[in-house]
């Protein structure tokens, strides 16, 4: 019996692999319990065997992991707007060009994520403010837009209406 | 997830909470008040065979095994081979993620 000391990269990402498991509580399908099992494993014996930095693995466990801490991160502080491509790979101790990558096996790109999960939350915030005395600029600068007309064209683009058509939506009902 | 038994420090309130986050490995989040988690010889006899990763969610968390006694720190883990006795525990609340793999 040994310490797997908490520095280990392959135990950090083992970690942050099942927090990841915990905050999404799959209802998953057999093929994807298997490959979580596999992942899990494969993770468990780089932890007992691996001791030095682990670079852009390809190892389908470590990418896996790597995407999953990322993704994780993403979600927790996407309304940060200084949040950007480097600042995550530099958070998760990889390259830009390779988060970039990882992100990409998702069908997305980095500021697409970022810019939908934005989207999605200030739609909520919009047809949440019924009664209110709520600026549309202020719900874009707490979703993370620092920029109103990039917000509104972005919005557009998205829902196919305004935000504050959408406000309004809100208001009359 | 595996047989357990439990032994409080004397006059410590018994709490504890039990969060299970993946079934097919047997993953937990497990907490409890000052005391030790535990394997004896008997529950031993249950037969599983896996290998248990306790990753410890305390700062301090002492594991007693196979012989050997080993300290772990917040994050830190360790393998544990679950058909032999051991123990899991801390004279402070403490908490861990345990895991079973089979090889």
């Amino acid at each position: 019996m040994r310490r797997l000391p908490r520095r280990s990269e392959a135990l950090q990402l083992l970690r942050s692999y099942v927090r990841s498991l915990e905050r999404r509580r799959l209802g998953a399908s057999a093929e994807v319990r298997e490959a979580i099992c596999r992942h899990i494993v494969d993770l468990v014996a780089l932890a007992i065997t691996t001791h030095g930095a682990m670079g852009e693995s390809s190892l389908s466990a470590v990418a896996d992991a790597r995407l999953s801490a990322a993704l994780g991160q993403i979600a927790q502080s996407f309304d940060e707007p200084g949040l950007t491509v480097a600042v995550v790979a530099r958070d998760q101790g990889i390259s830009t060009r390779y988060l970039q990558r990882l992100i990409e096996t998702t069908g997305t790109s980095f500021t697409a994520r970022v810019s939908e999960l934005r989207l999605q939350r200030a739609f909520t915030l919009l047809t949440e403010a019924r009664d209110g005395a709520c600026r549309i600029s202020d719900i874009a600068l707490q979703v993370g837009f620092s920029d109103i007309s990039h917000f509104n064209r972005l919005f557009r683009t998205r829902f196919g209406d305004t935000p504050s058509g959408i406000l309004g939506r809100g208001r009359r009902t | 997830m595996f047989n357990l038994d439990f032994e409080p420090m004397p006059d410590t309130l018994f709490r504890s909470s039990f969060v299970p986050i993946f079934d097919a490995l047997r993953i937990a989040r497990s907490a409890f008040s000052p005391g030790f988690t535990f394997r004896d010889k008997d529950l031993v006899k249950d037969g599983d065979e896996a290998f248990g990763l306790v990753i410890s969610g305390s700062r301090s968390l002492d594991i007693t095994h196979q012989g050997r006694d080993l300290s772990l720190g917040l994050g830190d883990a360790t393998l544990m081979h679950i058909s032999a006795i051991g123990s899991v525990g801390s004279r402070q609340n403490f908490g861990y993620i345990d895991s079973a793999l089979r090889v």
